[in-house]
């Protein structure tokens, strides 16, 4: 037990120093950290005020309004902000949905193999050949759009990358010694699972977990967007530029969509540079280039 | 090959009927039923009268059977009548299937006019100034979401330069020309393909610089094989084999980008046609094109498929 312990923090140490020598990856994680501490902490210490109503509308940005104010005299940046929580919170709770379904799913059908892995492999594939976004707005809006129905949408319609990374991960641990050990020594199969191949699968289930996020975040920004997802008065990046849907406001309040819609993009973009990065780190014979 | 297509297509019909029972089981779960929409409150139809309606449209059989009425229904091409528009669903649909196809299909083909150019000179010339410009290309355009771009693009092309329009096919009240069309689909298809030039690109990026370290490349140079006749037949050829693949698996996340684009530029295809069904609760239009846009996306990636297997004569055709 002790030796294993060893053997893993020095893959850990390993993947820690490989992660650190990948410059961009590094600075997609610092923007993120940076990112979540400003959505934490700038609520606590300036007065922000996402939803108050006030005569001063259309502003541009000044002194007292940053990002200046909306059609309905609404802070744009209070809104940033709040939207910003709101926006990464349903991506991270919407891929722990996905992961909750697929971990589980991926690890049955690479183990069981056979009439398992046939039936989840092919259901899959059906998740993953269907246009989601069309599955999406139909099922957001029987469910009637809130912060939870667009979690549970993208949950549920989001595992099947999970199952794929942790199928493929599976089939070459369940051939490993330790495992073969474990089932001639008669250990059960459920605990074969949980004890032996979940914890060495779990590299692949970070990989999921760090490149579904931007994905989810932009499923959510998408519907939102549509009017589908987060609804006005609770902000969202997406519902922000909700707003930017007619000409006049495009060409001349750029303040009240330019902001969001960066706001997601750099998001995007650094969790994308962390995942290439943890992925190169985790898994060193996949990286290429 | 015969036998492969077979099983292809059997594969397909499969997904298919899954498509259609959750399509089904979504659309009950919406609140109303068809006959709110037939019946009126002060139109004084009696109970009994509504009961045989009722059974008439089979509504008071158990759902799976209602399921297969549907099913049988729309195979023979009946999708029902719309609530709001009071027209057969498949004549709205044949109405707007061609922009969103037109819409589609140039966005594929414009992602991979870029992309492998620059895919294959960014593989062949790894960490040289090609591969770092498709890099940030790359990052880039997975990063920024369509609606986006779309509003980048209307601001920087339609308002500030005046070059494109922002709305509809055609010019308003004009007879249309194909001219004018394409005039109107450069913003929508830019703004949907963007996102698919930086993944296509990277993916060629990759499998251009792994086929350059094969064997086969190697023999070639070794035959002292000229540097072109090396790569465009020799390495690109096997290099393009996994960008197929990609293509296949964009093809479902670039037709639901269509929906967002469509929408933010008037565009009359079926994504407008959906949010507006969407918007009005109109099941049958709603289910109609949702089937329709699963099964494009289906036979699209049958298609994609068999290119991928007339392209690749190592894997066996007889499986």
């Amino acid at each position: 037990m002790k030796r294993s312990n060893k053997k893993n923090s020095a893959y850990f140490h390993d993947a820690v120093e490989r992660f650190m020598h990948h410059k961009l990856a590094v600075a997609g994680m610092a923007v993120v950290i940076v990112e979540i501490l400003l959505l934490i902490i700038l609520p606590m210490v300036m007065e922000l005020e996402p939803n108050a109503i006030t005569p001063a509308i259309n502003m541009a940005p000044d002194k007292t309004h940053l990002l200046g104010t909306d059609t309905y005299g609404r802070d744009t940046f209070s809104r940033l902000i709040y939207g910003g929580r709101t926006s990464l919170k349903i991506g991270f709770f919407s891929v722990l949905v996905q992961a909750a379904i697929g971990i589980p799913l991926g690890i049955i059908a690479g183990y069981y193999g056979k009439w398992a892995e046939v039936i989840i492999m092919r259901l899959a594939d059906m998740f993953q050949s269907i246009p989601s976004m069309c599955l999406n707005i139909v099922l957001v809006s029987v469910l009637s759009p809130s912060a939870e129905t667009l979690i549970l949408v993208i949950g549920v319609m989001g595992w099947p990358a999970f199952v794929r990374l942790l199928y493929a991960k599976v089939l070459s641990i369940k051939e490993k010694e330790y495992v073969e050990a474990a089932r001639t020594t008669g250990t059960g199969n459920l605990v074969i699972m949980l004890k032996y191949i979940l914890p060495n699968a779990i590299s692949p289930a970070l990989v999921a977990f760090t490149f579904g996020i931007p994905s989810a975040i932009l499923t959510e920004s998408a519907l939102s967007f549509l009017g589908l997802g987060i609804q006005i008065p609770e902000a969202s990046w997406g519902n922000m530029l909700n707003a930017a849907q007619s000409v006049a406001i495009i060409s001349t309040k750029p303040w009240l969509w330019i902001p969001a819609g960066m706001c997601i993009f750099i998001t995007l973009i650094s969790v994308n540079l962390f995942g290439d990065g943890l992925r190169d780190a985790l898994d060193p014979k996949t990286k290429i280039g | 090959m015969g036998r492969y297509i077979l099983k292809r297509i059997l594969t397909a019909i499969v997904a298919f009927v899954g498509i259609t029972i959750m399509t089904y089981c979504l659309a009950s779960l919406m609140p109303g039923s068809p006959l709110d929409q037939l019946v009126q409150p002060e139109s004084g139809i009696s109970n009994a009268e509504l009961a045989a309606i009722e059974h008439k449209m089979g509504l008071d059989r158990p759902i799976y059977i209602q399921y297969f009425f549907w099913l049988k229904n729309m195979l023979s091409g009946n999708f029902g009548i719309s609530y709001t528009q009071h027209r057969p669903v498949l004549e709205l649909i044949t109405g707007r299937i061609g922009a969103t196809l037109l819409l589609s299909i140039s966005s594929m083909f414009l992602a991979l006019l870029v992309a492998v150019p620059l895919g294959t000179a960014a593989g062949y010339r790894p960490y040289k100034g090609v591969d770092y410009a498709s890099s940030v290309l790359a990052f880039v355009g997975q990063a920024a979401p369509n609606f986006f771009v779309a509003l980048l693009l209307i601001y920087a092309f339609a308002v500030k330069l005046r070059l494109f329009p922002i709305s509809g096919m055609y010019d308003s009240g004009s007879s249309g020309t194909m001219a004018e069309a394409l005039r109107h689909l450069v913003l929508p298809c830019f703004a949907l393909t963007f996102q698919h030039i930086g993944i296509f690109t990277r993916q060629m990026r990759n499998s251009m610089y792994e086929c350059m370290s094969d064997d086969y490349v190697r023999t070639a140079r070794a035959k002292g094989l000229s540097e072109g006749i090396v790569l465009f037949k020799h390495t690109l050829r096997n290099a393009l084999l996994p960008l197929v693949t990609q293509a296949g698996l964009s093809l479902g996340s670039l037709v639901g980008g269509a929906i967002i684009t469509e929408q933010i530029f008037s565009w009359p295809g079926m994504g407008t046609l959906m949010l507006k069904a969407i918007k009005d609760r109109d099941y049958p239009l709603i289910m109609g094109i949702t089937v329709i846009i699963s099964v494009i996306v289906l036979v699209g990636n049958i298609v994609i498929d068999i290119i991928y297997r007339l392209l690749d004569p190592r894997i066996d055709n007889k499986v």
